[in-house]
């Protein structure tokens, strides 16, 4: 790695740092409903008016089916504006109804915290449709994550008796509380910040503008809209739909080097946070520390590996005699698909950020890495999304690893498995493994699918492994919920709709719904005191332990997949 | 074509309802008057 690529990392970690503390402080009084008093008077209409008392917290399957009617409810609504947005106002450049199957994968990939784009955003979709159906979810979306986090927290945090004994919160209360004052002041910040960098936020119907190269078209026609209001939770909900097809490498969503610095942190901000909130709420800051502490080796390894493979350029291009290395008037490398004002190692560090963390958005084409850069965007999906995460899901994911390494040390060394003082026994592990296995289920089986099916090969633009790579990506990326694509696969049909919409739906909810019965469990059980024969999971070694279940689980799963992608195109090219 | 994609978004959900009814009775203890959940290792 070159030292302009170890600086910008460093900066970008420290930075990262600094702003999560604060954060994660005020996520925990969250997650352990201490709030002020003038909060509880802004919220109390709103509880009036929903039916429901904070105060009283739920058994996890009342949780769990209040957070599935929720997101139904929501899929329904942002299913029925992109149908009806032709009659609906706020739509200057006159958009038409989005087609059904179209619509159903948005209304999925976006109640998921996918959001995936089958569509292009300035060429289909309404302002009424991107602020109200689209951001709108982006915010609930990420508030569900959160809350599911809480509810596990929670789990591990109370003692078992007495009236709480099973009970992981009041959704309602949860939901509520996260998008008020947490996601909603974060991104109007966010995107007062995006405006004086030069992000657009109008109503404006599109623009034509004269081109200093003549064109065919005679000109350029320039998408307008609220753009930077929907940019600043894009990037703090791990969401990652772009209001542009380009996403964050258009101008008018990521237009300076500082922007694009700040979307990187926005990305992981909520997510290192949740770590240090974890640590609090449990009584034992080190514990957040250890499980940040797994998530930043494995991100640091991975940025160690896409920056080189980039920076090393294509060797095909090396025979024609191109001069491809890293110098003071180029950054060398392999620059096909990226941003020239962006250069090779914020592109790298980008993908690598917004594939650890499940936000999906984009300021490089991830189809036009070399073959080694390409895997590692799919590798981090396919580890579940747990190197960061997604908000509220990367935590959570990544304390289900957690259990199992407890469990799988307690196999060894012969230790009842405990974490955090709860046993961990038959039914939580049944859940975990359930938990564990339901997205590499779905990104196997439906990559298996798709290259068998006619209309699956039909969207494939590359034939041979680097098109097998591009199914394989799209359901990793549907299946863990990044939402990111290899371009080159033509995605926005029928069939590809459906098939991702459900990887979508199920990678999202048959995760959640385990998850919740795993912190219902929790809840229900005594908090056992630490003694000398209980396995410290604060400590380096448990951080090693941590780290190798995550990589084992997901490499025992993926690599036969990966070898006939990424793994044989790297070969070819480099033979 | 509505009818069937909304019939599917709804599908979705029901069997992710159907998930967390059938996970609430997996492991629950059989003996009514059998120890709290995880006190029977």
């Amino acid at each position: 790695m070159t030292a302009s690529a170890w600086g910008l990392l460093a900066l970008f970690l420290v930075a990262l740092l600094v702003l999560a503390w604060p954060v994660g402080r005020f996520l925990a009084a969250l997650c352990d409903e201490r709030v002020p008093r003038w909060m509880q008077r802004v919220e109390a209409p709103l509880y009036r008016f929903a039916g429901t008392r904070p105060e009283q917290s739920m058994h996890w399957l009342r949780y769990a089916l209040a957070l599935l009617a929720f997101n139904a409810v929501g899929a329904v609504f942002v299913y029925a504006l992109q149908r009806l947005q032709g009659w609906l106002p706020l739509n200057p450049a006159g958009m038409g109804a989005i087609s059904p199957d179209s619509a159903f994968n948005t209304a999925v990939s976006f109640v998921s915290n996918t959001n995936w784009q089958g569509y292009g955003g300035e060429s289909a979709m309404s302002y009424l449709t991107q602020m109200l159906g689209l951001a709108v979810q982006n915010f609930f979306s990420a508030a569900t994550g959160i809350a599911v986090a809480f509810a596990l927290i929670r789990g591990f945090a109370r003692r078992g008796d007495g009236k709480a004994k099973g009970l992981v919160g009041n959704f309602w209360a949860d939901l509520t509380r996260i998008t008020l004052w947490v996601l909603v002041p974060l991104s109007f910040v966010l995107a007062v910040f995006f405006v004086s960098q030069g992000t657009i936020q109008n109503f404006d119907a599109y623009k034509s503008v004269q081109t200093v190269e003549a064109t065919a078209a005679g000109g350029q026609t320039l998408a307008m809209g609220p753009v930077a209001s929907q940019e600043a939770i894009k990037m703090l909900g791990t969401n990652g739909g772009g209001f542009f097809n380009a996403n964050s490498a258009h101008p008018y969503e990521n237009p300076t080097a500082l922007a694009n610095l700040l979307q990187m942190i926005a990305i992981f901000l909520i997510p290192a946070g949740l770590c240090f909130a974890f640590g609090r709420v449990v009584g034992d800051l080190r514990q957040g520390w250890a499980v940040l502490a797994a998530m930043t080796v494995m991100f640091v390894a991975a940025v160690m590996v896409v920056i080189p493979a980039e920076q090393a350029g294509n060797p095909l291009f090396g025979a024609l005699g191109v001069d491809q290395l890293h110098g003071v008037l180029q950054s060398g490398g392999n620059m096909e698909g990226k941003e020239v004002r962006f250069g090779i190692d914020a592109s790298a560090l980008f993908a690598a950020v917004t594939t650890a963390a499940s936000c999906g958005a984009v300021i490089a084409m991830h189809d036009s890495f070399t073959p080694l850069g390409g895997m590692v965007p799919m590798v981090l999906m396919q580890l579940g999304e747990v190197v960061f995460g997604g908000v509220g899901s990367g935590l959570y994911g990544m304390l289900i690893f957690a259990m199992l390494a407890v469990f799988i040390a307690g196999l060894m060394i012969g230790r009842t498995p405990e974490y955090l003082g709860k046993k961990i026994e038959v039914r939580e592990m049944k859940l975990i493994s359930i938990a564990i296995l339901v997205t590499p289920v779905l990104v196997l089986a439906g990559t298996a699918v798709a290259v068998l099916a006619g209309a699956g090969k039909a969207g494939i633009a590359n034939p041979g492994a680097h098109g097998f790579s591009e199914i394989l990506y799209a359901l990793s990326s549907a299946a863990n919920n990044n939402g990111s694509a290899f371009a080159g696969l033509s995605a926005n049909t029928p069939f590809y709709n459906g098939l991702l919409g459900l990887a979508m739906w199920l990678g999202r909810f048959a995760v959640i719904v385990p998850v919740l019965a795993i912190a219902g469990a929790l809840a229900a059980k005594q908090r056992l005191p630490v003694t000398g024969g209980t396995l410290p999971t604060h400590g380096p070694l448990f951080v090693s332990l941590l780290i190798g279940t995550v990589l084992l689980v997901g490499l025992l799963n993926y690599v036969p997949a990966l070898a006939l992608g990424p793994v044989v195109e790297h070969l070819v090219l480099w033979k | 074509m509505d009818f069937v994609w909304m019939g599917a978004l709804l599908a979705l959900w029901a069997v992710a309802a159907a998930m967390a009814v059938g996970l609430d009775r997996l492991g629950a203890p059989k003996n009514a008057a059998g120890t709290a959940q995880g006190d029977a290792s």
